[in-house]
């Protein structure tokens, strides 16, 4: 009887403890990163206020404000209607960079040159600003705001992929856009499987005025 | 009034403290681990 009691308690502790996992994992780190996004949102705001950023012949180096709110600097905006996304990209991929927002891929362009731009973000936890990516279908809309201008993007289409593919940085191959973006997150969700990867094509380019 | 007892107090704190460690060595060890390993690794690469 006592070893049965025992045993019902070791259960219940477990239960308890991956209750305590899926609040950590879906809450805890979503206070995080909403914090972080926060302030990246207010300093990208006080970046595009510069006068410089109103400039016609501005090349979109800015320099950096001195009450900035956030250790990491905004470098964009991605804003997805559809999946209602609206979060500040930060330079880098690495776990920790992508806990503050989507992150670019260093070793791919930036917003506004030829070639492809690459984005991640999470799915899970984290704020999940991907978490609906898979709802992206061929013809939906990608705006990317910078302070230089803001790029408009239509999704070409989809595919999975294994997490060592990472040959789709180097753009879409039934896509002859000189600029495209690609998003990858983790697919299926709630794990690091596979790799959902969403192509898109530069379709206008409106300069900031 | 048995619960304010003076000789329940040290046991109550001590499964407090067991509780609220064990809580803090899974929030910043064990759950990051458990995120960055099997759940959310969203880059290529």
């Amino acid at each position: 009887m006592k070893a049965l009691r025992t045993t019902g308690n070791v259960f219940i502790f477990l239960g308890l403890s991956i209750l305590f996992f899926v609040l950590y994992e879906l809450v805890g780190t979503s206070v995080i990163t909403k914090a972080r996004q926060a302030d990246l949102q207010a300093d990208f705001d006080a970046e595009l206020a510069q006068p410089a950023a109103l400039n016609p012949a501005f090349t979109g180096k800015l320099p950096v404000p001195g009450n900035r709110r956030s250790a990491v600097r905004p470098l964009a905006r991605i804003i997805i209607p559809k999946i209602n996304v609206n979060a500040i990209v930060v330079e880098g991929v690495t776990l920790e960079r992508l806990a503050y927002g989507p992150g670019h891929y260093p070793k791919t362009k930036l917003f506004g040159e030829k070639g492809v731009v690459g984005v991640a973000g999470h799915r899970t936890g984290w704020s999940a600003p991907f978490f609906n990516l898979d709802r992206l279908v061929a013809g939906d809309v990608v705006i990317i705001e910078t302070t230089a201008a803001t790029y408009t993007y239509k999704v070409r289409d989809t595919t999975v992929v294994a997490p060592s593919h990472s040959e789709v940085l180097d753009g879409n191959p039934h896509s002859s856009a000189v600029q495209q973006l690609v998003l990858t997150t983790c697919t299926p969700k709630f794990t690091a499987k596979n790799r959902l990867i969403v192509f898109t094509d530069l379709i206008k380019t409106v300069p900031r005025k | 009034m048995s619960i304010l007892s003076s000789k329940r107090w040290p046991r109550i704190a001590t499964i407090v403290v067991l509780i609220l460690g064990y809580a803090a060595f899974m929030w910043f060890y064990v759950f990051p681990w458990l995120d960055r390993t099997f759940i959310n690794r969203p880059a290529l690469g």
